[in-house]
């Protein structure tokens, strides 16, 4: 990330590097929508009823999933298979 | 349905909760077969990972079609994965969870897999349910060394004359079936197949058939044919035909080499035909331009040598101490106008130990098999031929060549000296008597029979164009009236004077009855 947006303005027009920005805004719009997609989640039954029991939690592309939802359809996938 | 309630709740009260974490990713994009996957960074080469459409819909939506689907890591990128979907690609959508699940691509192997029809991943298309008692095997394992390996000594009967007197083929070794389309490159592969009923019981290989990127009507056609003569009791096919996808094709060799070793590592033997490896790399091919691998030569990827390389040095003949169990490899390959010299038949031309080349022309002339004798060569299963058979055989291709030398002066017949018109005569006998129609595999001690009496002039009083009938009468003679010295040979598997005796009388009883 970015962390003095002057400095690095002036850095790339004493380079003449301006022609960058575009990249440089594509590559901060991918990583904000990364970070997004994989920012630290817990979710439990009581906020969403879908997962009938329990707890699951997201965090660093690490999945704990505690819930009743998984569960029953972890045993529905063993009876029949 | 009480047994279904208890089933539940046997399900139910042997379930606890896993609870352990797992690493998952989310797909970035998704076309052509392949994912783009974000996340997964300690994914590893050849994981399987699963596609979970059940983490963002309700039960009832999930239950409705909970069917996994798997993918294959195959490209590891600075910001994500590339994976190929081994499943119905239309399912796969952007923003699903993708979980890793720790292993290599495996399938189900076992003994119970005989008599099957399955899919690269193990999964049965044949409708004859579940394959109970197998255990999962990695697809790509490394192959044995140089330690592990016995020479080939032990011969596998394909009951084609042609081949099984010139061209023979030992157990553990890799043999190319190579040739246009439409020449019996199949047809060689299955009779080999169909031959294996006639050997005994205890070492009867298990053969593997793989179709890759086949008509579907073809295969069931085939499969019918090897279930209607009883050759199904040995055999497994594993088939990925032309609609399934690219990555499915690529694997499908793989998976039938990984059955292939399961025999063989218990000690048994084992016969693998992949049919055609040429679809393979073409596959492979398309596989890796949509995973943006750099072309190369006819825009095959630069690893095409090694994919074939790494597939076929699997097949082997184990030590005595590893269990003296073998693989034996009949890759197909189809050329374009008989052109031998193109990058993927050459490649694998090098990599195989001899090459059963099949021609056009010897096809539309009604040579069937359409053997060119002259450039098919077996380069180490001469040494696993049995005796009788190397006794009988050993004379045929020089005589072979001799009279393809000759042939050309075939027009001019009328003013040709007796003993080059002999010569012709000869080969052209030769030539008849080795013919054979399809799914029609000679036993070794008929076709040991057979090739004696073509060498030793027993055929010298038809004429050429009635050599071939006389052969057919021959089998039937033989079948019916030498069945004791048909009996000796098999058994004793060398032809000493007393069989040559016996073997004569017969022939000669057949000669003189024909005249």
């Amino acid at each position: 990330m970015i962390k003095n947006y002057a400095a690095f303005i002036a850095h790339l027009k004493r380079t003449g590097q301006m022609k960058l920005l575009p990249r440089v805004l594509r590559e901060l719009r991918r990583e904000e929508a990364y970070a997004k997609k994989f920012a630290p989640t817990r979710e439990t039954a009581a906020k969403d009823p879908s997962l009938i029991s329990g707890w699951r939690a997201l965090e660093n592309g690490i999945l704990t999933d505690r819930t009743g939802k998984s569960a029953l359809i972890d045993i529905y996938k063993k009876i029949t298979s | 349905m009480e047994s279904v309630i208890k089933k539940i709740e046997a399900e139910i009260a042997a379930w606890s909760p896993t609870g352990g974490a797992v690493e998952v990713g989310m797909v970035r994009a998704t076309g052509d077969g392949i994912a783009l996957i974000d996340g997964l960074t300690k994914a590893v080469m050849s994981e399987m990972v699963l596609f979970d459409p059940t983490f963002d819909r309700t039960l009832a939506e999930a239950l409705k079609d909970p069917s996994p689907i798997y993918g294959l890591v195959l490209n590891l990128e600075e910001d994500g994965v590339r994976v190929v979907i081994l499943g119905d690609t239309s399912k796969i959508y952007e923003g699903m969870l993708v979980r890793r699940l720790g292993r290599l691509l495996s399938i189900p192997v076992g003994d119970s897999l005989v008599g099957r029809v399955v899919n690269p991943l193990g999964e049965p298309v044949d409708g004859k349910g579940p394959i109970s008692g197998t255990k999962p095997r990695p697809i790509e394992s490394e192959a044995y060394g140089v330690i592990d390996r016995a020479s080939v000594n032990a011969p596998i009967h394909t009951g084609i004359k042609a081949i099984d007197a010139m061209i023979p083929i030992g157990r553990g070794q890799r043999e190319l079936i190579i040739g246009d389309r439409g020449t019996g490159k199949t047809a060689i592969a299955i009779d080999t197949i169909l031959n294996q009923k006639n050997e005994p019981a205890a070492t009867r290989p298990t053969c593997i058939y793989v179709a890759i990127g086949q008509k579907e009507s073809k295969t069931a056609k085939l499969v019918a044919e090897l279930a209607e003569k009883g050759a199904m009791e040995y055999s497994i096919i594993v088939t990925a035909p032309a609609s399934s996808p690219a990555a499915l094709q690529f694997l499908a060799p793989f998976a039938g080499a990984a059955i292939g070793e399961h025999f063989m590592e218990t000690g048994k033997d084992a016969l693998v035909v992949y049919d055609d490896l040429s679809k393979q790399a073409v596959a492979y091919r398309q596989m890796s331009l949509l995973l943006r691998r750099p072309p190369g030569r006819e825009a095959y990827p630069g690893d095409i040598f090694y994919l074939h390389s790494r597939l076929l040095e699997r097949a082997a003949k184990l030590s005595k101490e590893k269990g003296g169990g073998s693989l034996t490899a009949l890759p197909i390959i189809e050329t374009q106008e008989g052109d031998v010299s193109a990058y993927i038949p050459t490649n694998v031309i090098s990599i195989t130990d001899g090459q059963i080349f099949l021609e056009s022309d010897l096809f539309n002339k009604g040579q069937r098999p359409a053997i060119n004798v002259g450039i098919s060569v077996s380069r180490v299963g001469s040494s696993a031929q049995t005796k009788a058979m190397k006794k009988v055989a050993g004379k045929i291709k020089l005589e072979l060549a001799q009279f393809r030398e000759l042939e050309a002066f075939m027009q001019f017949s009328s003013d040709l000296d007796a003993d080059t018109k002999k010569a012709i005569d000869s080969g052209r006998r030769m030539t008849e008597v080795l013919k054979q129609n399809r799914g029609v595999p000679l036993p070794f001690e008929m076709e040991t029979a057979i090739i004696f009496a073509a060498t030793n002039g027993y055929f010298d009083s038809f004429p050429p164009e009635e050599a071939s009938a006389a052969e057919k009468k021959m089998q039937e003679f033989l079948a019916r009236e030498g069945v004791p010295v048909l009996a000796r040979i098999r058994d004793s598997r060398q032809i000493d004077e007393e069989t040559e005796k016996q073997l004569r009388a017969v022939l000669d009883t057949f000669v003189s009855r024909s005249a």
